[in-house]
């Protein structure tokens, strides 16, 4: 999804596709985002095929821009199936003023060790929604479902990473740049740059995590220019299924730290709705869902 | 100050300016207000 095309343009690159047959990362319904001149949100990529922890986490859904149910990554790589197919509906709409995007990872999810001895056990009944609606030009709301079958409570991980700053002609070409959490809201902080803000719609009982640079276990890493320490951004909450995650995520031209507040209005296993004002937005965006399970 | 909004369909997105404009997706069912509104 995009407004234009050009380094002054606004995009974001979504993933509703198979596990593939090569560059095969457990990262269905991850995302990049660029806006303001630079990439704000990015996949970490790859760096080496050596059998290390590193290439391991590259590899696993921790390292993308999705969710993790109780630790939980999700696993495709068992399956020879998942190499040209994956399952459930994608939705894509394109219009003058707005983009949307849907898809559903109701494939394995299950805990990704490195040098874990026999194969993992396999959940196969969380099922994750993700929809993304795009106001062209301006900002884009993120929408997450997550669906199983047994009545006890959960932890979810909704994932972000913040791309390093990348300038190929600087004395330093890649820096991890700055991070901002206050109260629910993820924020990159990087003078003179564009910067995005992340507004959580539900913040009660929300914890934010950040993590750079970490081993054993890996976490917090970029795969360009060598294997290179980068903001690792996890929303942390719990609760039984449905499980519904939902932000705005908003970027911010050089210069400016505004961004709008985001109130909830309703929500329940079959629908959202959310007021977002300020910073020049004044919006009621309302989302319904088939029930999944 | 949210408007009272009916709404059947996918996803709706109601921008409130100095008039309401909406961008929808596959709305059966839009008002905002009292009023009927498309796209």
């Amino acid at each position: 999804m995009r407004d234009k095309w050009g380094p002054d343009g606004q995009h974001l690159t979504f993933d509703g596709a198979a596990w593939g047959a090569s560059h095969q990362h457990e990262d269905k319904l991850n995302f990049a985002l660029y806006s303001h001149g630079r990439l704000l949100i990015g996949d970490p990529n790859i760096y080496s095929y050596a059998a290390t922890e590193l290439k391991h986490y590259f590899k696993s859904s921790r390292a993308h821009n999705v969710v993790l149910v109780d630790g939980k990554s999700q696993i495709r790589w068992y399956d020879p199936d998942a190499r040209l197919a994956t399952k459930g509906r994608n939705e894509w709409v394109s219009e003058d003023e707005f983009d949307f995007v849907s898809s559903v990872y109701c494939e394995s999810f299950g805990v990704n060790t490195f040098k874990a001895e026999g194969p993992p056990e396999l959940d196969d009944l969380i099922v994750h929604k993700r929809s993304i609606f795009y106001v062209k030009g301006e900002y884009w709301i993120l929408c997450d479902v997550i669906s199983g079958e047994d009545k006890g409570s959960h932890q979810f991980e909704q994932m972000f990473h913040p791309a390093p700053i990348f300038d190929r002609d600087a004395d330093i070409p890649m820096l991890a740049g700055e991070v901002s959490i206050d109260d629910g809201v993820i924020r990159t902080a990087d003078e003179g740059l564009g910067n995005l803000a992340i507004v959580q719609v539900d913040r009660e009982g929300v914890t934010v995590t950040s993590k750079k640079g970490e081993t054993n276990p890996a976490a917090g890493w970029y795969g360009v220019l060598g294997e290179f320490p980068a903001w690792e951004v996890s929303s942390h909450s719990g609760g039984a299924y449905p499980h519904r995650m939902d932000a705005v995520m908003f970027p911010m031209p050089p210069g400016s730290s505004e961004y709008p507040k985001v109130e909830r209005l309703y929500s329940d296993a079959g629908m959202t709705a959310f007021e977002i004002t300020g910073a020049g937005v004044n919006d009621v965006f309302i989302q319904c869902e088939p029930v999944l399970r | 100050m949210v408007d009272d909004i009916v709404f059947k369909g996918r996803a709706l997105l109601v921008r409130r300016g100095d008039e309401i404009r909406t961008s929808s997706v596959e709305a059966e069912k839009i008002e905002v207000g009292g009023k009927s509104h498309s796209g």
